[in-house]
């Protein structure tokens, strides 16, 4: 039995070495893939942000863009993808980036160091500064092994991905939710969610308010319009948003003079929403869509 | 607790230390901390149902006994109608009570009647289909004086609910499982390695072929209304191929993790998709259930020693119980349907045993009658699964008129060629090992080979690692 147990020991060191030298391989081409990626000459126009703009923006209508929306991306890692595409793709001339109140929570802060690190960050990691990479592996130390299966998984993917678009952190259109509305529970758990922590409504982020900025700086030193997307949202939904966060969303738009999209002249259905009240459904992603082509 | 997590593998090496180290000490003992955690696995999904399975294990011990020691037949037989009636009754309660009852009220209101629909919100205890048939199988052997009652409580107990076997089978015999129970248990190296190599084939098929297509085929399947019939036709071929290697993948894991152990299971499958003709198919697939049918179904019934009119109702009966016992769904009694019209002919013609043993046995590849005769049995089964896979009947005859449409000569619009490779690298292992009792079964432990078998084992488990994603359960569980 000593013989089992030494060899099926020594296959499985063998396979953790063998997974972590593949791992920095991929991970060492997919940082100069990273600074290589050429959008279509066509494409002047970028979408990009969280979910509200993966759901919201269905670029098979709009012409000349590209949406390149991810689920629960922070802005931080929307700014890091801008940073690395607008250098190599001077046809570019608006940006159109998803900020919605939820999107000012420090629960994005989670979601590039803490609970969600694993399943978020790790798509960006390849295109991040080496120090912010430290700081997501050091934060979340105790889910080591998941870190380190993810980041296999995306350099691995990313490695054999001959088409920019299917990049781990390059986002695109995806929303499958037909003939839906608001469900009031699953608003209520959304809201808790992403903007409470227990009975306090989380703390403002300023990881996310700073990339804004940077985001903004960039767009100026690239000439490009950038524009400021607050998708719509179901009315229940609206009406739970703390109202620190709606005045200080206000108060950041006027002090930044941002170009604000509210679509708040659009008439929006309850089919036009998801469940959760915080996304649309696929007619409300066809008329935000339809409304972006025509006045943008 | 799912075979392909992380917590199993921990749950498992503990367990396994412990069980080979108790083997010195006592028998009882080691047959006691494998019940512990077979009981312990089970409670992981829903600890209230260990009341149920304890209750079944009690009921079929105690009624074992009466059979046995009944003074006449017509005690015997009470017995055995009890034990038979309150496993079923169980079964029949949390697995089909929903389903009778909805098709009632639905019958009813065709005749323009109303009434109430009474549904049980319950959730069907996991594996229950399979230690109810352990049970039986038991009652019915006993009945049939083929074995006597287990006198030991916690060997019979075992036998019915062994972790590896316990939620999805394969389906033990007492004959077979219980005198391994009795005796001690003696470590080999080489059976060991064996088991091994089987728990790593079982956790690619299952990682890397089956969860890797899964998505796919939900995408194609949930969006059927608006798919070519070529999307359509592929996503039943990669469900094929997910349904095989998501349940033969549990099997192997299952054997493999048992042989660690000392402890040899029933065969489940045997390349079902290398079969020649129908009959053949239901040889190698799923042979622990099939078997058991066959044992205790179609044999009482009559089996193939009667005249054509009982032989095609026992046909006919055998396949539709199975299809039911899948799910309480028009979908699956139609599937168990297709297949008994398909094997059919092969009845009539009397050609249901001729192929007996696995395709081309002594050459390396088929001929091109064997491989033409493979290819249309694969398709036959994969038509069959469509109905297998959809949520109700017109969504499977929709797919079908789909398919045998013109838009069948469009490209398919969701084509995972990655996915199609590592499925087609799993059949080219599959039938390299055709002989053996799994692909890689007839691996030897040469070591002069040592160095490409490691590269294998380690390009499997490179691949596993791509794939892997905690949570993805078995199909076979919802049965």
């Amino acid at each position: 039995m000593k013989k089992l147990i030494l060899k099926f020991l020594a296959l499985c060191v063998l396979f953790v070495v063998i997974m972590i030298l593949v791992t920095m391989l991929c991970f060492i081409q997919n940082k100069k893939q990273a600074n290589q990626i050429f959008l279509p000459k066509h494409i002047e126009k970028i979408y990009i942000g969280d979910s509200h703009i993966q759901k919201g923006i269905n670029d098979s209508l709009l012409s000349h863009a590209i949406n390149m929306g991810m689920t629960s991306e922070a802005t931080l890692f929307s700014y890091f993808k801008l940073l690395k595409i607008l250098p190599n793709n001077p046809q570019i001339k608006k940006i159109f980036l998803g900020f919605s109140y939820n999107n000012m929570s420090q629960y994005y802060d989670d979601c590039i160091f803490k609970d969600y690190a694993a399943d978020i960050s790790t798509k960006y990691m390849c295109m991040i500064p080496d120090t912010l990479n430290q700081k997501i592996m050091t934060n979340s130390i105790r889910k080591w092994h998941h870190i380190l299966h993810m980041l296999y998984r995306r350099s691995v993917h990313n490695t054999f991905s001959t088409d920019p678009t299917t990049l781990s952190y390059f986002g695109a259109y995806v929303n499958t939710y037909r003939h839906t509305k608001s469900d009031t529970a699953i608003v209520r758990q959304r809201i808790q969610d992403q903007l409470y922590a227990g009975e306090q409504s989380h703390a403002i982020s300023q990881i996310q308010i700073q990339s804004l900025l940077q985001i903004q700086a960039l767009c100026q030193q690239h000439h490009i319009e950038l524009y400021i997307l607050n998708t719509p949202l179901d009315p229940y939904y609206q009406s739970l948003i703390p109202s620190n966060y709606v005045q200080q969303y206000d108060s950041l738009m006027k002090a930044t003079q941002l170009q604000v999209i509210d679509f708040h002249n659009l008439t929006f259905e309850p089919q036009d929403f998801i469940p959760d009240g915080d996304h649309v459904s696929v007619t409300g992603a066809r008329k935000i869509s339809q409304y972006l082509e025509k006045n943008f | 607790m799912l075979f392909n997590s992380l917590e199993y593998a921990i749950f498992f090496i503990a367990i396994y230390t412990a069980y080979w180290w108790l083997n010195k000490k006592s028998l009882v003992w080691q047959n006691m901390l494998l019940l512990g955690a077979s009981y312990y696995f089970y409670s992981c999904w829903n600890w209230k149902f260990l009341f149920l399975l304890v209750f079944s294990t009690v009921l079929d011990f105690y009624s074992g006994h009466k059979i046995f020691t009944a003074r006449t037949p017509t005690q015997k037989k009470l017995w055995l109608a009890a034990s038979v009636i309150i496993n079923l009754g169980f079964l029949g309660i949390f697995k089909y009570y929903n389903f009778f009852i909805t098709s009632f009220v639905e019958l009813i209101a065709q005749f323009g009647y109303s009434i109430p629909l009474w549904t049980l919100q319950v959730i069907l205890p996991v594996g229950i289909s399979f230690y109810t048939f352990h049970g039986l199988s038991y009652v019915f052997d006993i009945y049939k004086d083929k074995i006597k009652p287990e006198k030991d409580f916690v060997i019979y107990s075992l036998f019915v609910s062994f972790f590896p076997l316990l939620v999805a089978g394969p389906i033990e015999r007492a004959t077979h499982l219980l005198p391994q129970l009795k005796v001690p248990r003696i470590f080999d190296y080489d059976k060991s390695v064996n088991g091994l190599r089987q728990i790593l084939w079982g956790l690619f098929k299952k990682v890397a072929v089956a969860d890797a297509c899964s998505p796919y085929v939900n995408t194609i399947f949930d969006s059927y209304a608006t798919q070519s019939g070529s999307t359509l036709l592929l996503g039943a071929f990669l469900f094929a191929i997910q349904i095989y290697c998501d349940f033969s993948g549990y099997s192997d894991i299952a054997l493999g993790t048992a042989r660690l152990m000392g402890i040899e299971l029933l065969q489940n499958f045997s390349f079902p998709y290398f079969s020649r003709d129908i009959a053949e198919f239901w040889r190698r697939w799923h042979i622990s259930l099939s078997s058991w049918f066959r044992d205790y179904l179609y044999i009482p019934l009559g089996g193939s020693k009667v005249n054509t009119i009982k032989k095609i109702r026992n046909v006919f009966i055998i396949f539709i119980v199975s299809g039911f016992w899948h799910g309480a769904n028009w979908t699956f009694i139609i599937w168990g349907l297709l297949n008994a019209l398909y094997i059919m002919p092969s009845i009539f013609l009397q050609t249901n045993r001729n192929h007996l043993h696995i395709v081309a046995q002594d050459s390396i590849l088929p001929s091109i009658k064997e491989f033409l005769q493979i290819l249309f049995t694969f398709l036959l089964t994969t038509l069959a699964w469509i109905f297998f896979r959809s949520q109700s009947v017109f969504q499977a005859i929709h797919i079908l008129h789909s398919i045998f449409s013109t838009t069948f000569f469009s490209m398919p619009t969701i084509l995972p060629w990655f996915e199609i490779f590592v499925a087609l690298c799993m059949l080219m292992v599959e039938w390299s090992g055709r002989k053996y009792a799994f692909a890689l079964g007839g691996w030897s432990s040469d070591p002069k080979h040592r160095v490409g078998r490691w590269i294998f084992y380690l390009l499997l488990l490179l691949i596993i690692a791509y794939y892997f994603s905690s949570g993805n359960e078995f199909i076979y569980f919802q049965f």
